[in-house]
């Protein structure tokens, strides 16, 4: 498949996120944020196959902490085990997806420019 | 009673927190003059006889800006948690700030000691899941909305509406008529009151929104003037820098926001405890506030009414208008603060409006009400 294919399929369940987070529609909104990391590591994982650092700093920053913070999320609504209100993890999640797709663009085209 | 059970933590963080922290020792010292306050409060708590563990009067902050003040919110625990722990006071009152009030809260459970949140956070209006930290952080829930008893009853927790404190306060400090006559002479046909709120961001964001429309609403009808209530001296020279941005006939007031309401024909307002204030004086306004588009996303799935405005909220129904903003739509407020001043019918309707609601809640005795609670509780401890 070609790369750019991967690039603009997350760049579409980005605004899929976008959208289902702000009307509220919380299936589509875990579905398409499952899709869009899924297919923002996997073009992380085909443009860095030969930076492995690299990749695993982008994978530990911009998808395993915002995914983290959802997962906090989550078990504080059900299970209240913070003080603090955590819906401000939102803040990091919606700084973060953006960052992941925006790094990808920039990967890629340094790929395409000195391919 | 041993001497121990006479102490009382309180804390409150924001000015209206103080003001009602206040009133509350008043009401409590009246029953019981033996009984001594610790905690975090302003300057009306500790006039009112609080020994002020921390002074809150810097401490005002919201969303990330708190941050910044994070290593002076960890003292300020580390230092609630250490008196909670020596002095075992009867009880852990908390008004309002629910951001830092929980972590109070938390230490006083865990030590045993009975929380009553008095004036509790707006979890109705954005977070209800919240609800489920409340349950577990605290005994007793002294609530100002008629409609929250049955919203905290719904989910398990003890809750009284004791009133709002607020119109203890209305009636407790009177006002200077004189302030108003001197503005309404000052300013002749047309006064329009321009209210901010009382934290520098909301300042910051809002005031020069409302000049803007103001500006329109000068350039339709030059006789309107314009009041700019100052609720805190320390943000004067703010205010100022920005209002002469604009060339309006347009006055700072400091410190009399009910005055200024009292003169005022219209009052553009930040959405908050204000409007309340509006309403006892019924007075038409305009509920307006500002948030930037980030945030505006960020935060639009959690706001689970429709109103931003607690009279629109209290009435179920729009009696006035407001909007959530995001960007500068100053010609929207400019169209209905111009619509109230120039439509009598429009302006009659929502007067009627406000002075059924009034009827409703604009009683006094919250503050007696909530004190008696307090002392049952502490008699059955």
């Amino acid at each position: 498949m070609p790369l750019y294919v991967l690039l603009i399929t997350a760049f579409v369940f980005l605004l899929v996120s976008a959208a289902s987070y702000f009307f509220v529609k919380k299936k589509v909104f875990l579905f398409s944020v499952l899709l869009f990391y899924s297919c923002s590591v996997l073009l992380s994982h085909l443009l860095l196959l030969n930076h492995p650092v690299i990749f695993y700093i982008i994978i530990a920053l911009l998808v395993a902490f915002p995914i983290i913070c959802l997962i906090i999320f989550v078990f504080d609504v059900y299970r209240a085990l913070f003080c603090i209100d955590t819906s401000f993890v939102f803040v990091v999640v919606w700084l973060l997806m953006p960052a992941l797709f925006v790094v990808n663009l920039i990967i890629y085209v340094v790929n395409v420019i000195y391919a | 009673m041993p001497e121990s059970s006479k102490k009382i933590f309180i804390s409150a963080g924001d000015t209206s927190g103080d003001i009602h922290g206040a009133n509350l020792i008043y009401s409590l010292l009246e029953k019981d003059p033996e009984i001594k306050f610790y905690g975090l409060g302003k300057e009306n708590m500790i006039k009112a006889g609080l020994h002020c563990l921390h002074d809150m009067s810097t401490k005002s902050l919201m969303w990330l800006h708190v941050l910044a003040e994070i290593s002076s919110f960890y003292k300020m625990k580390k230092d609630c948690i250490y008196f909670l722990k020596q002095e075992k006071p009867c009880v852990v009152i908390l008004i309002d700030y629910c951001g830092f009030n929980f972590y109070v809260a938390k230490a006083a459970r865990k030590l045993g000691i009975p929380v009553i949140y008095y004036v509790t956070p707006q979890l109705w209006a954005h977070g209800p899941w919240r609800v489920k930290k409340m349950k577990k952080l605290v005994d007793k829930l002294l609530v100002v909305y008629p409609f929250e008893k049955p919203f905290y009853d719904n989910a398990g927790i003890p809750a009284t509406y004791v009133g709002h404190p607020l119109f203890d306060e209305i009636c407790k400090i009177g006002i200077d008529e004189g302030v108003v006559s001197e503005i309404r002479d000052r300013h002749g046909e047309t006064v329009v009151s321009l209210l901010p709120g009382s934290r520098k961001q909301e300042v910051v964001r809002l005031l020069p929104l409302f000049l803007q429309s103001a500006t329109v609403i000068h350039e339709k009808n030059s006789s309107v003037r314009f009041v700019v209530s100052c609720s805190e001296e320390q943000h004067y020279n703010l205010i100022d820098s920005i209002v002469k941005e604009y060339e309006l006939p347009c006055e700072i007031i400091i410190g009399k926001v009910h005055e200024v309401i009292k003169a005022s024909d219209l009052c553009i307002a930040s959405a908050g405890t204000v409007t309340l204030q509006i309403a006892y004086y019924l007075k038409p306004m305009i509920i307006v506030y500002k948030v930037s588009p980030f945030l505006y996303f960020i935060a639009r799935p959690f706001f689970v009414t429709p109103y931003i405005g607690l009279v629109n909220k209290l009435s179920d129904k729009m009696i006035v208008p407001e909007r959530l903003m995001y960007r500068n739509d100053f010609a929207w407020l400019a169209e209905q603060a111009f619509q109230l001043i120039a439509d009598n019918r429009k302006k009659q309707t929502c007067v009627e409006e406000l002075t059924l609601l009034v009827s409703k809640i604009g009683k006094p005795g919250a503050s007696e009400h909530a004190a008696e609670e307090i002392l049952k509780l502490i008699d059955s401890a």
